[in-house]
């Protein structure tokens, strides 16, 4: 019976530190960089390249 | 065997936390590529400010250091952009662009150095390398 219980606990703690761990990396996606800030950047860049192009 | 359990519990926590902060290297990345892109475009309007003072022969060599770097750093932020999920370590298309974005801002340095009024793009020229990881 104790060694139920230890599994028990093992796979609840188990349970609580994967959700932990989703939070975290939930967490961390919410402070990256989205596709869409990088893609708009990307064609601020592409547009100055281009003038800069233009003069050279 | 309770002690045993504790360390599996243990273990089992500290694999989970190893896992999800390596998720996190490639979104700290992807901001700081997107930092460095900003910064990329404050400095292409700070030479721009500059240019008139400079002679013909000036802006050609700053206008091509400066189109180089441009380049350099939309090639980072492209590499950074395409990095899948499913690595979590950095892909060798990052480290070269990384690269090769650290040598055209240094490129850009050395160009400048000995301009005059010059300090604040050479004060952005150094937050950019920084933020790249030069």
């Amino acid at each position: 019976l104790e060694a139920d219980v230890n599994v028990l606990q093992i796979l609840a703690l188990a349970n609580e530190a994967l959700t932990l761990c989703f939070k975290l990396k939930e967490l961390a996606k919410a402070n990256g960089a989205t596709d869409a800030e990088l893609d708009a950047i990307d064609m601020k860049l592409t547009e100055i390249i281009e003038r800069r192009k233009g003069q050279a | 065997m309770r002690y045993q359990n504790r360390v599996y519990v243990a273990l089992i926590i500290l694999a989970l936390a190893l896992s999800a902060c390596a998720g996190t290297i490639r979104d700290r990345v992807r901001t700081s590529a997107l930092m460095a892109s900003e910064t990329a475009l404050s400095l292409d309007a700070l030479e721009q400010q500059l240019a008139p003072s400079l002679t013909p022969e000036q802006r050609v060599v700053t206008n091509k250091a400066t189109l180089a770097m441009l380049e350099a750093v939309r090639t980072y932020e492209r590499a950074v952009r395409i990095w899948p999920e499913s690595l979590p370590a950095m892909p060798a298309s990052v480290w070269e662009a990384q690269r090769d974005a650290i040598n055209a801002i240094v490129a850009l340095e050395r160009v400048f150095e000995d301009t005059p009024g010059s300090g604040k793009l050479l004060a952005n020229l150094r937050k950019l390398r920084e933020s790249i990881g030069g």
